[in-house]
């Protein structure tokens, strides 16, 4: 192994510590730097001394230098746990609405990430319908509301593999959509380099290259507007390079005819741009999440429990306040689910699944379904588990496996305490909750102790 | 009533490396066969339990042997009851992990 070599892979290790020690906490950070370069000198020193298998040891002085992450992480993890602010949110509240928030962010952020979900949102208020164009009528019968005035343009095209005689009579076989005019101009789509309007005559059809096919076969060309080439058994004029295509089939370039057959044989694809009446009228997307969730609510009580579970074990009840932040909390918690639900299923089902299949539709629905009633389920597991008073998670256990099979769970704030049933009995199937006095508070003040498993 | 401090076996690997005279990092990765990402984690929380402590080698020290300074470990009192428990639990673990020749350090 040459000494350059040698140096960069000493380099790279070093850099590896650095990207960690930024995960440990600033004040602890030159400590700990010192600490593990002074260990990674040993490590390359017992790693040369391998001499033919110095290859598996710069593997093993690498290991060791991941190894500095965890480390770094657990100091990290160890100051987050120290901070009062971070020990006051947990099981608080707004810790929960936060994560929710986060969760909200997170779904709907990822939907800029997946391309299947970006063409999904640029091409809503679009209808595309695969049919066969030999049947010019169906386009009529395929698309509804096109009559009834919920389409305001439609475009076709046939995609077909075609032979191509570009500049130096070179030949190639393109993947080649023959489409109406209006193609680009319907969805949207840019085009680059295109020429005025008045800039190439209209005596050809015009051509326009995939990006792919631009750079490839022409050397990104910037000045490839105007060109002539043979296309199959006619000639057409290059008129732009076109971005990124999402509609169904693979295309190399899209050859826009005046005189397009949409009655010729062979299958292709129909565009309708929706008028927002038509766009309504033949669904939306926030339509099936719509549906899935009242689905979702109407099944949740077969399924699962949706009591709140605010039963008092004596006469004591919380305050109006109380009863009306636990509310609220409650209703932000669904508040914040149905965007998650409808989110989430969006990423999920067309993320996977190709653009306007009926398949989408179906899994965004089971989608929505599915994460609306985990999702209910799971706010009214939570809100049975807070303390009325605080509506801090109440984890801290009172009293475990004795023989009355009750479980008590005691509010960390020192609240309330929470019975649980652990074999439902007539005079005792629902948890209850009992209020604790102020005199209960000075025992919780104190951190617990116990056994640790370390 | 004292709290007692059960071990993972990995964490009571850690210990009896040391109390066997392995008693920098690398050499108790070495003799535990863990990885780094375990162990100085775990020397960090049995440090933090006062298991064991450490003390970084004088800077002269390393400077006549031409080599970064080191940090040492060594077990506290309540670390060798822990590890004398942890023995028990673990009965394997003095065979796994002898100990060896000590150097002064």
């Amino acid at each position: 192994m040459t000494d350059l070599l040698a140096s960069i892979l000493r380099a790279v290790h070093v850099g590896l510590l650095r990207g960690a020690s930024f995960l440990a906490p600033d004040e602890l950070r030159a400590e700990w730097m010192q600490d593990w370069q002074s260990e990674l000198w040993y490590v390359q020193r017992e790693c040369r001394s391998m001499g033919s298998r110095r290859l598996g040891g710069e593997v093993k002085v690498a290991a060791f230098c991941l190894g500095a992450y965890q480390d770094a992480l657990y100091l990290r993890r160890k100051e987050w746990r120290e901070r009062p602010l971070l020990n006051q949110m947990r099981g608080s509240a707004s810790a929960c609405l936060f994560s929710l928030a986060a969760i909200l962010a997170g779904s709907y952020g990822a939907g800029f990430l997946l391309p299947g979900v970006r063409a999904e949102r640029h091409l809503s208020g679009y209808r595309l319908y695969s049919v066969p164009l030999a049947r010019s009528a169906m386009l009529d019968e395929k698309m509804p509301g096109y009559k009834a005035g919920y389409v305001d343009g439609v475009a076709t095209y046939r995609i077909s593999r075609e032979r191509i005689w570009a500049a130096q009579n070179a030949r190639n076989e393109w993947m080649v959509a023959h489409a109406t005019p209006n193609l680009f101009t319907l969805l949207d789509l840019p085009v680059r380099f295109l020429p005025p309007a008045r800039g190439l005559p209209r005596d050809l059809p015009n051509l326009i290259l995939s990006d792919e096919v631009w750079r490839r076969d022409f050397g990104g060309d910037r000045e490839i507007a105007g060109r002539v080439v043979r296309v199959g058994l006619r000639t057409a004029r290059i008129a732009g390079v076109a971005g990124s295509w999402r509609l169904p089939g693979k295309v190399d370039a899209w050859l826009l005819e005046s005189d397009f057959d949409s009655g010729a044989d062979g299958a292709g694809h129909a565009i309708a741009h929706l008028t927002p009446s038509g766009d309504f009228k033949t669904g939306p997307r926030w339509a099936i999440s719509l549906f899935a969730i009242l689905l979702a609510l109407l099944s949740l009580p077969a399924l699962t429990s949706i009591r709140k579970g605010e039963y008092a074990a004596g006469y004591q009840a919380p305050s109006r306040k109380s009863r009306l932040s636990r509310w609220a909390f409650l209703l932000a918690k669904i508040a914040m689910l149905i965007p998650i639900v409808y989110f989430t299923s969006i990423d999920i089902a067309y993320s996977c699944v190709s653009l306007f299949s009926p398949v989408s539709g179906y899994l965004h629905f089971a989608c929505s379904f599915a994460i609306c009633l985990s999702g209910i389920d799971w706010i009214f597991r939570d809100q049975r588990q807070r303390c009325p008073i605080c509506l801090r998670r109440v984890t801290h256990p009172a009293k475990v496996g004795q023989p009355s099979m009750i479980f008590e769970l005691i509010c960390a704030s020192g609240h309330t305490l929470l019975y649980l049933p652990d074999l439902p009995s007539d005079w005792f199937s629902a948890q209850r909750w009992l209020y604790l006095d102020a005199s209960w508070r000075f025992m919780l003040a104190a951190p617990a102790t116990g056994m640790n498993e370390r | 009533m004292p709290t007692e401090t059960k071990l993972r076996h990995s964490t009571a690997m850690i210990l009896q490396a040391i109390d066997a005279g392995y008693v920098y990092g690398f050499s108790i990765m070495a003799m535990t066969g863990l990885p780094s990402g375990t162990v100085y984690p775990a020397m960090r929380r049995l440090e933090e339990d006062e298991l064991v402590r450490s003390r970084w080698e004088r800077q002269s020290i390393a400077d006549r042997e031409q080599r970064p300074p080191r940090k040492y470990f060594e077990l506290t009192a309540a670390g060798l009851a822990t590890l004398q428990s942890s023995r028990r639990r673990y009965p394997l673990l003095e065979r796994l992990i002898p100990a060896k020749e000590r150097k002064p350090v």
